[in-house]
Parts: C-alpha cells; sequence; structure tokens
C-alpha cells in the first residue's frame, strides 16, 4: 500500500496537546502513532467517534496543527500540493462579505485568476443551488447553505488534494448527494485525492473507497470498504416465506438446533428469519431440511454487514453514528 | 510580485465592501472619534488658559490625530487577528495565502491607506470646527507623509507583538486596554519637556518621536535643523520595531500551530 507513489504519507504521526503554561499542564493525546498511505485520485474516509482525533489529523496534514512526532509527506507530488479545505464549514466564511465576495477573496489570495473565479462560482453555485443567493452576505444565508459555500471556496482554483472534514454536515440529503457526485466525478476526472471525514455511515460507504476508523486516536482498522464487509460478514441469512409455514420451519430449526431469531415478523403475509450458520457449507444442509419440509422461499439471501454496523463493532459502540 | 499585488486588491476590495455595507457603522465611529477630540480640546483650551498657544493646540490635533491612527495600525495587527481567530476564518486565510505574515503586512498597508481618508477627514473637520489650522505647507507634503508611514509601520510591528500574544493566549483584551492608553500618553509626550535620560528612551519607544516631528513639521515658520537626524533615527526604530514584531509573530504563530490554536478550540 505504501510506496513512492502514495499522495500523501503519513508516518507514526502523533500529536499530544498540552497547555501552554506549565503550571496548568493538561496532555490530550490527541493522534497516537499513525501510518497511513493514501493514493492519489483515492478518496479517503476517516471514521471515528468523537474526539478520535480525525480533525487533528486533518489539520496536521493542512498544516495548520504542528505534530508532536513523526512525519507527513507528499511523494506523489514532490512538493506541497495546492490544498483545498472544508475545515469548520459555516464558521470559515467571512460573514459580512456576499457569497461571491467571499469567494472572490478566498480565490485571489490563493492566486485563481478572476476569471477563472467568476467562471467557478458561477458553475458551483449553480450545481449547489445557491446561485440567487450569490450577492446575500454570508450571515443571512442558512446554516446548510452556509456549509455548501465553504465547499464551494475549496473547490477554488485547481486543488490536488482535498481535506474535508465533515462536509455533508446539516446538508439535506439532495446537496449531499450532489456533493458526493462533485467528488467522485473529480477524482474520476483530475486525479484529485480527497480526505473525507464525516460521521454519517452512508456517506462513507457510498463515497470511499477506502476507510480508516479512528479509536482514540490510533487506526483501529483501515482497509477498503468491501473488504471490511467481507471480513465482517457472518454467516447470517435472511429467509422469507409465507407465514402460514412459519411453525413448522420453526420447529424444524429447533430440531436441528440452528440458532435464528425472527424479523419483522408481522409484515404482510410473510415471515422473515434470520438464521445464524456456523459455517457456509451449512447452507446446504439448511436448504435440503427446507426442502424436505416443502416450503416455499420467497426471499433468500446472504445479510452484509453495514459500515455502521462495522464502525459499532470496531469502536465497541461508542458514540456511533448519530 | 503580482501574487502580492492581486493580494493587495483583494484586500482593497474585502475592506471597501465591508466599509460601505455598514456605513453606520463607519458613521458612528467618526463621530465619536470627533466628540472626544472635542472634549480634549475643550478641555486643552481651558487648561492652557489665556495664554493658551498655539503650539500646543498643535500638538494637540496632531497627538489625537496619530493617536487614533496608531490604534488603528495595532487594531489591525493584533485585535482582528483574534476576531478572525474567533470567528474561524484565520485558519483559511492562514491555508490559503502563501505567506500569512506577509498577507498581514499587505493587510496593514492597505487597511491603513484607507484608514488615513478617515484620518486626513477627521484632521479637516477638526480644523473646521476649531479654526485652528495646522501650517501645512505644500513643500513639507513628501517629508510629512514619510514621517507618518515610517511612524504607523513601527506601531504595526508593536502590534505584531500584541497579535502573536492573542495568537497564544487569546485573551489579551486587558494588556491590549493598557497598551492604547500608554499610546495616548506617548502621543503627548513632550519630548523637549522630558528630563534628559528618559527623553532619549521615550523618543525610541512608538509614536513618541513620530508626533514630535510632526509639531515641528506643522508648525508654521520654525526651523527644522534636525529633521535628518530625527528622520535617521525614525526609521531605524521603526525597521527595528517591525522586525522584532515580524519576528514575535512568527514564533508566536509557530507556538498556535503547535497547540492547534490557530481556531478558538
Ligand atoms: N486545540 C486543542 N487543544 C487541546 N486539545 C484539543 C485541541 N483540539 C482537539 N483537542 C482534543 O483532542 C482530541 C481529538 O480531537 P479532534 O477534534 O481531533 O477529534 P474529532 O475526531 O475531530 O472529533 P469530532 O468527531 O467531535 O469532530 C479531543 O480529546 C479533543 O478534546
Ligand atoms: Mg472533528
Amino acid at each position: 500500500m505504501a510506496g513512492v507513489d502514495a499522495a500523501v504519507q503519513i508516518s507514526e504521526l502523533s500529536k499530544t496537546y498540552q497547555g501552554l503554561l506549565p503550571w496548568a499542564r493538561h496532555e490530550v493525546r490527541a493522534v497516537r502513532d499513525v501510518t497511513l498511505a493514501i493514493r492519489r485520485g483515492e478518496i479517503f474516509g476517516l471514521l471515528g467517534p468523537n474526539g478520535a482525533g480525525k480533525t487533528t489529523a486533518i489539520k496536521m496534514i493542512a498544516g495548520l496543527v504542528e505534530p508532536t512526532r513523526g512525519r507527513i509527506s507528499f511523494p506523489a507530488f514532490k512538493r506541497r500540493p495546492a490544498i483545498g479545505a472544508v475545515l469548520e464549514g459555516s464558521r470559515n466564511l467571512y460573514w459580512r462579505l456576499s457569497a461571491w465576495e467571499n469567494i472572490r477573496y478566498f480565490g485571489e489570495i490563493k492566486g485563481v485568476p478572476l476569471a477563472q473565479l467568476r467562471e467557478q462560482a458561477a458553475e458551483l453555485m449553480e450545481l449547489f443551488g445557491i446561485a440567487d443567493k450569490r450577492d446575500r452576505p454570508a450571515q443571512t444565508l442558512s446554516r446548510g447553505m452556509q456549509q455548501k459555500l465553504a465547499v464551494v471556496l475549496a473547490f477554488l482554483g485547481e486543488p490536488e488534494l482535498l481535506l474535508l472534514d465533515e462536509p455533508t454536515l446539516g446538508l439535506d440529503v439532495a446537496s449531499s448527494q450532489t456533493i458526493q457526485r462533485l467528488l467522485k466525478r473529480l477524482c474520476a476526472e483530475r486525479e484529485l485525492t480527497i480526505i473525507v471525514t464525516t460521521h454519517q455511515m452512508d456517506v462513507a460507504q457510498s463515497l470511499c473507497k477506502r476507510v480508516g476508523i479512528m479509536r482514540d486516536g490510533r487506526i483501529a482498522a483501515c482497509s477498503p470498504v468491501a473488504e471490511l464487509v467481507e471480513h465482517f460478514k457472518r454467516q447470517d441469512y435472511i429467509l422469507g416465506f409465507n407465514r402460514a409455514a412459519l411453525p413448522k420451519v420453526e420447529q424444524h430449526l429447533a430440531a436441528e438446533q440452528v440458532d435464528y431469531e425472527v424479523v419483522d415478523g408481522d409484515w404482510l403475509d410473510q415471515a422473515r428469519l434470520r438464521v445464524k450458520l456456523p459455517a457456509a457449507r451449512a447452507v446446504y444442509a439448511l436448504m435440503a431440511g427446507l426442502e424436505r419440509l416443502d416450503i416455499e422461499l420467497t426471499d433468500f439471501r446472504q445479510e452484509l454487514p453495514t459500515l455502521e454496523d462495522i464502525f459499532l463493532s470496531i469502536t465497541g459502540g461508542e458514540g456511533g453514528a448519530a | 510580485m503580482t501574487r502580492w499585488l492581486k493580494i493587495a486588491r483583494a484586500e482593497l476590495v474585502r475592506d471597501f465592501t465591508i466599509s460601505l455595507r455598514y456605513p453606520l457603522e463607519l458613521l458612528t465611529g467618526l463621530f465619536i472619534l470627533y466628540v472626544l477630540f472635542m472634549g480634549l480640546f475643550m478641555g486643552a483650551k481651558l487648561l492652557a488658559g489665556q495664554q493658551a498657544l498655539s503650539g500646543n493646540l498643535d500638538g494637540v490635533v496632531i497627538g489625537y490625530t496619530m493617536w487614533f491612527f496608531a490604534l488603528m495600525a495595532m487594531n489591525t495587527m493584533s485585535i482582528d487577528i483574534e476576531n478572525e481567530a474567533r470567528q474561524g476564518t484565520l485558519e483559511q486565510v492562514y491555508l490559503n495565502a502563501p505567506n500569512y505574515l506577509g498577507l498581514l503586512w499587505v493587510r496593514a498597508a492597505v487597511h491603513l491607506t484607507m484608514g488615513a481618508g478617515v484620518v486626513v477627514a477627521l484632521a479637516v473637520l477638526i480644523q473646521l470646527t476649531t479654526g485652528h489650522w495646522l501650517a501645512l505647507t505644500w513643500a513639507a507634503v513628501p517629508v510629512v507623509i514619510l514621517t507618518i508611514i515610517l511612524t504607523i509601520a513601527g506601531l504595526c510591528g508593536f502590534g505584531l507583538i500584541l497579535g502573536g500574544l492573542s495568537l497564544t493566549f487569546k485573551r489579551i483584551g486587558q494588556l491590549s486596554a493598557l497598551v492604547q492608553f500608554s499610546m495616548f500618553f506617548l502621543a503627548y509626550a513632550e519630548l523637549s519637556n522630558i528630563a534628559l535620560p528618559w527623553r532619549n528612551i521615550v523618543a525610541h519607544l512608538p509614536l513618541a518621536r513620530g508626533v514630535d516631528m510632526l509639531k515641528s513639521l506643522l508648525t508654521p515658520a520654525e526651523v527644522y535643523p534636525t529633521l535628518g537626524t530625527d528622520l535617521a533615527w525614525l526609521a531605524i526604530d521603526s525597521l527595528f520595531y517591525a522586525a522584532l514584531g515580524s519576528l514575535v509573530f512568527y514564533a508566536m504563530e509557530r507556538v498556535a500551530r503547535q497547540g492547534g490554536l490557530l481556531s478558538h478550540y
């Protein structure tokens, strides 16, 4: 996974916050020994409960917080890449300036030509549905609109690395999906590298190829979402059949000593069971048994864990997704 | 180079937009300054009594306008930075600008050039209502402007020290109030009335020498034989403060990054 082509190479990164004054020292070990390599063109999700150290890690990559130990390098770029960031969303705007004035100011100090800014502003604001808010002071926009504007600011110019700390915070479903689509498109078109934190597991699951799950400052798990799902997959199967056959099936399963539970049983005239098998091969016996009882299946599938399930089991259920 | 010019333009546009969007704020500010001055002026007249020398009144006008200018310079370099940290824009500016300290100096230059408009307006208003006019000749304009720029540059440097401290220690309201008060003192320090060992010390503090020079420059028909030396010292002192301020700020910025203090946590 490591190697020269990593866009962001993080090695044994640690951050301990300590009070400035010697008599008021309180150490917080926010990030501990994190080693990660993020590929160019990858959307990497950083997940974890509140206080896990995600923001700290992102700010260290952005150069806003100095690491206590460890190194961050950008091998694929051979220099510091152009970074776009959403750090604290609505708080990162000048409240007295209008949407366009914010875009113009931050774009210009970033060195983006004015003509390009105009173009990008029009395109992005249109995309996020805030084009009609162009000349309204930021403080009069709703929280979600402010968040969108903050996202627009991160896209200005041609960033090579995007650092997004909870970019979809407070956004409605459609806007959240717009951002996800845009991120995916830019990754594909421009090999943009994105590191994103979120508490919305569905966003992470649909957006990120790979996630790192942080807990107490450490990376507790880091792999492609598909592999995590594979790893956490159990031999749980959902069976659906006519409700009338329920007693018969239950009797059979009990006799075979198969673990099961009834799921949303009073749903129409169909009964559904979650059957927990000891091994994949046990499916054959289960099927044979059901065939003997002459049960007509209306549903049969393996139940895969969601990222949310995985997250909760890795972080020990502490502060799961809201 | 063009990069920095663009940054200057961005600052100018931002500054203009904000002051034009909230004109009432600007006007009330100006009004308060004016009322404050009139109080001061009346007081000075009363104290001076009959033998109110025009030189004293010159001092009141010059000291006051320069004091105001000084506060503006220091606020730009300290309170404004703290506000930005509190609001949360500081990190974003920090991330996007090529160099934050450089941006601050550009910002100060732009902001204070605009502020000079306010200062001039204030000075004219004051002179109109008091009927007391400073003797500014065209020939003196370049030296006067140079003196003001040098004085203000030194004050900006001084402000940066406060700005650096505010970045790391946050609540420095008390300290900056104290400094503002001291500035008032320095603006009205009559250098020639101070006993010698002290005079040299005060002269090297921010603001004092600049105001003193302006008084000489704006007093009618007075020869000013030590102008060259004064100007040289002013330049040296201001450069020193600017460098010291930049250095302190740079160091404090690093401490702030270690503590994760660029945003109010
Ligand atoms: N500037 C700071 N000074 C001291 N401690 C800090 C600072 N910033 C963060 N911390 C502490 O570091 C730990 C990690 O915080 P961080 O903000 O990185 O977590 P997070 O994963 O982003 O949490 P959340 O999901 O709530 O955003 C927390 O215990 C927090 O209290
Ligand atoms: Mg966070």
